[in-house]
């Protein structure tokens, strides 16, 4: 990657400098009592900590290791592949009992983890799959969020002309989202039910490109189009400014996945079918909790073997995801995820459940 | 200064004028890019030139199109900006916020108030990066890769990465949506404004000339391209109001961002070819040892060259959140790139002091043509960029070529 974009360099360059300084003061905030205590001393690399989810999964990360006086220590890569590595080589430095990753890359991250390895550090791959079988990946069952995805839009819209929105072609993630997809869609094809009309990779999973795309696609298709199949919410609201500039908004079958709030208010409005949403703060607290075991060199409990991209057979401990549709909104709400007035607002007619 | 303007006279500069007083350049773009059009309608099977695609095109452009003649000024001043597809990131959320968190969403005055708090943000931005730039002798790379990493991460601080919507009902015709567009009664209004100024551009050009003691091209000719440009005024016009409003039926015509940029391009080209602050900045720009001797305040021209990036940054935020009736933090990801390489192909030279509006413009609607036309041709994604990337370059190569061709 360096070499290949013209700004690589001083992107790396810079990326490097930042990270020295940013493990270190990480460091310098948590380090004082537990390390004396010899309690477990739990390292965090985020692939980019800015998104509003990760301080979810931070906060539920936390439930589980500041009651056991475990010590909490982070790096943020900031997207930054190369960052990710350099991150983790300066957790180590500073002493991980064990190691969580949120991999930017699933590749380019391994030789971090094989550093880890060598030094005895546990490893566990949260939320993004790591390409190795020497660690315990923690995440939602992302085969089943698209399975469920395309499960809620079949149910909305049984047959006709689907269009695929889908994530960036250089994330692995996709493949797995898709997996679960078309584990559902694809006997429907098979059957005639279901044509795929269009499909389009949308690189950074960018709201306004996947406009752009679906705006395009039915352009092409002369608006017969059925359902759009987008991977994540940021590209549904997209996806559903591109139906509303045709009208269509509420008329065409619209996914996403992440329960973003104005995607739930889009549900309760009756303009888009389904979110897939994760209850971060689950996860955060599975992940800690199975790096106290590791730590303890205790059994994971729940433990099930999942295959990588190239094939290894991995530890993996998998939660499931729910599909958020009209009909169960409440479960958002009775989580704290959204407010119910944030939720409803705008809502006025055909009023769902949940806000009523 | 008289003298520093006769000798900047020529830019535009260092554009190849053929024989009869041509921009061969201009002339050459055009006719590329109909031929890419022609190839287009033909393998889409008569999709791509439709009234609906025109006008999802001429919307699509003009986010890209407003910033890059920004752009154009700034690598012609010998700078450039990578801030800004992080700054429309954030300008978008902030200015998302300023419509739902500090003022009412349905308030009348809400979409106006919320405009100006995005183009004075802008605005103040580029005047900061500006002032690093040229006071603090910063090199621009760094200020605005600075400037890069910092809106990108400030655009998901300070909403926690959650996106904002729905926005302003006003603020939405912006947009170009269902109700973004003038009808087609102003649309005729706005077309005779256009044709009044074509004429008036014409008569202009060939008082300066005369006036500069040079020689007006024929007479024959000047008619001529005068009556192509209103040629193609009037089935621009045509073609948007043959597009009908999905929701109504009603034709829709010329949309209101459309509007904003040729209002945008009229401005910049006055700007970068009528005004002493452009004639500084090409003089800068060709040669800025001479330009400072001859007593131009160099630094304050950089920094206001930034602020007005900055201030069309603003403007091109609020097209896009207005489109999108959202803010959200990924917006504009690498935009700066495809903002850079339209300038670089509508002929804006990297080493500076040679550029132009109205080539930045059609290189931005070439880039646009070719990434809307292969989404209709159902091309992937990866491949897309692929093939954006060698135009991009074989588009430079041409150019090159066909400059020295002209000289020797």
């Amino acid at each position: 990657m360096m070499t290949t974009k013209p700004y690589g360099l001083p992107f790396g360059a810079l990326a490097l400098a930042l990270s020295v300084p940013l493990v270190g003061m990480s460091e310098l905030a948590t380090s004082s009592a537990a390390w004396a205590q010899d309690a477990p001393r739990i390292c965090v690399s985020w692939r980019h900590f800015q998104e509003e989810r990760w301080k979810i999964d931070e906060a539920g990360m936390r439930s589980v290791l500041d009651p056991v006086g475990a010590a909490y220590v982070s790096a943020d890569a900031q997207s930054d592949p190369q960052k990710q590595v350099a991150d983790i080589e300066g957790l180590l430095t500073g002493g991980c009992t064990v190691l969580i990753v949120l991999a930017q890359d699933s590749k380019a991250v391994l030789p971090a983890i094989d550093a880890a390895v060598a030094q005895g550090v546990p490893v566990v791959a949260y939320d993004a799959p790591v390409d190795t079988k020497d660690a315990l990946f923690v995440s939602f069952d992302n085969v089943a969020v698209g399975r469920l995805m395309a499960e809620a839009m079949v149910a909305a819209q049984p047959t006709g002309n689907y269009a695929l929105i889908e994530g960036d072609a250089a994330h692995s993630i996709v493949n797995i989202f898709r997996s679960g997809q078309m584990q559902v869609l694809q006997p429907l094809i098979d059957k005639g039910d279901i044509k795929i009309v269009a499909q389009q990779n949308i690189q950074n999973w960018n709201p306004d490109l996947a406009q752009q795309a679906v705006e395009q696609i039915l352009t092409q298709q002369a608006n017969a189009v059925d359902a759009v199949l987008a991977m994540n919410d940021g590209m549904s609201t997209g996806a559903a400014a591109a139906l509303a500039s045709q009208a269509l908004l509420g008329k065409v079958a619209l996914s996403g996945q992440d329960g973003d709030r104005v995607v739930l208010n889009r549900i309760a409005k009756g303009e888009q079918t389904v979110t897939i949403w994760k209850n971060a703060y689950a996860l955060g607290a599975a992940a800690a909790q199975a790096a106290l075991d590791l730590a303890a060199k205790t059994a994971v409990p729940g433990e099930v073997t999942f295959t990588t991209e190239s094939g290894a057979s991995q530890p993996a401990l998998l939660l499931d995801p729910v599909a958020v549709t009209r009909d169960n909104l409440g479960v958002v709400v009775d989580a704290g995820w959204i407010p119910k007035d944030v939720l409803c607002a705008g809502v006025t007619e055909n009023v769902p459940e949940a806000c009523k | 200064m008289r003298a520093l303007r006769a000798m900047t006279l020529g830019r535009g500069g260092g554009t190849p004028n053929g024989p009869a007083g041509i921009d061969s350049r201009l002339v050459g773009m055009l006719g590329i890019l109909g031929l890419v059009w022609i190839i287009l309608e033909l393998l889409t099977g008569g999709t791509f030139l439709s009234a609906r695609n025109l006008y999802n095109l001429s919307v699509q452009v003009t986010v890209v199109a407003i910033m890059t003649t920004g752009m154009v000024l700034l690598i012609v001043g010998r700078q450039i900006d990578l801030s800004i597809g992080s700054l429309l990131g954030f300008l978008s959320v902030a200015g998302a916020m300023t419509q739902t968190r500090l003022l009412q969403v349905d308030d009348a005055q809400t979409w106006w108030l919320a405009l100006a708090a995005m183009l004075v943000a802008g605005a103040a931005v580029g005047a900061v990066q500006g002032a690093l730039v040229a006071y603090a002798n910063i090199p621009a790379f760094v200020v605005t890769l600075g400037g890069l990493l910092f809106f990108r991460n400030a655009a998901y601080f300070i909403n926690q990465g959650e996106t904002i919507a729905p926005l302003n009902e006003t603020f939405q015709r912006l947009g170009g949506g269902t109700g973004g567009a003038i009808g087609p009664t102003w649309s005729w209004v706005f077309c005779v404004a256009a044709l009044c100024f074509v004429l008036w551009l014409a008569v202009l050009r060939r008082r300066r000339q005369r006036r500069f003691g040079l020689v007006p091209r024929a007479l024959w000719l000047d008619v001529a391209l005068t009556s192509a440009s209103a040629l193609a005024v009037v089935a621009f016009t045509m073609v948007m109001n043959g597009y009908s409003n999905p929701k109504t039926g009603a034709p829709m015509g010329v949309p209101v961002p459309v509007i904003v940029l040729i209002g945008v391009v009229g401005a910049m080209s006055v700007l970068a070819q009528r005004t002493r602050f452009g004639s500084h900045l090409f003089a800068y720009g060709g040669n800025p040892e001479a330009a400072k001797l001859a007593g131009v305040d160099t630094r304050f021209l950089i920094l206001r060259t930034f602020a007005l990036m900055g201030l069309l940054c603003g403007l091109a935020a609020a097209i896009i959140s207005a489109r999108l009736n959202a803010g959200a933090s990924a917006t504009g990801t690498m935009l700066e790139l495809s903002v850079i390489a339209a300038a670089v192909i509508g002929g804006t030279s990297l080493a500076g002091g040679v550029g132009r509006i109205s080539g930045a413009v059609l290189g931005a609607l070439f880039m646009q043509s070719l990434e809307s036309g292969m989404i209709l041709l159902g091309i992937s994604s990866p491949l897309q960029k692929m093939v954006l990337a060698l135009v991009l370059i074989l588009a430079v190569w041409v150019d090159h070529r066909a400059r020295k061709v002209v000289v020797t």
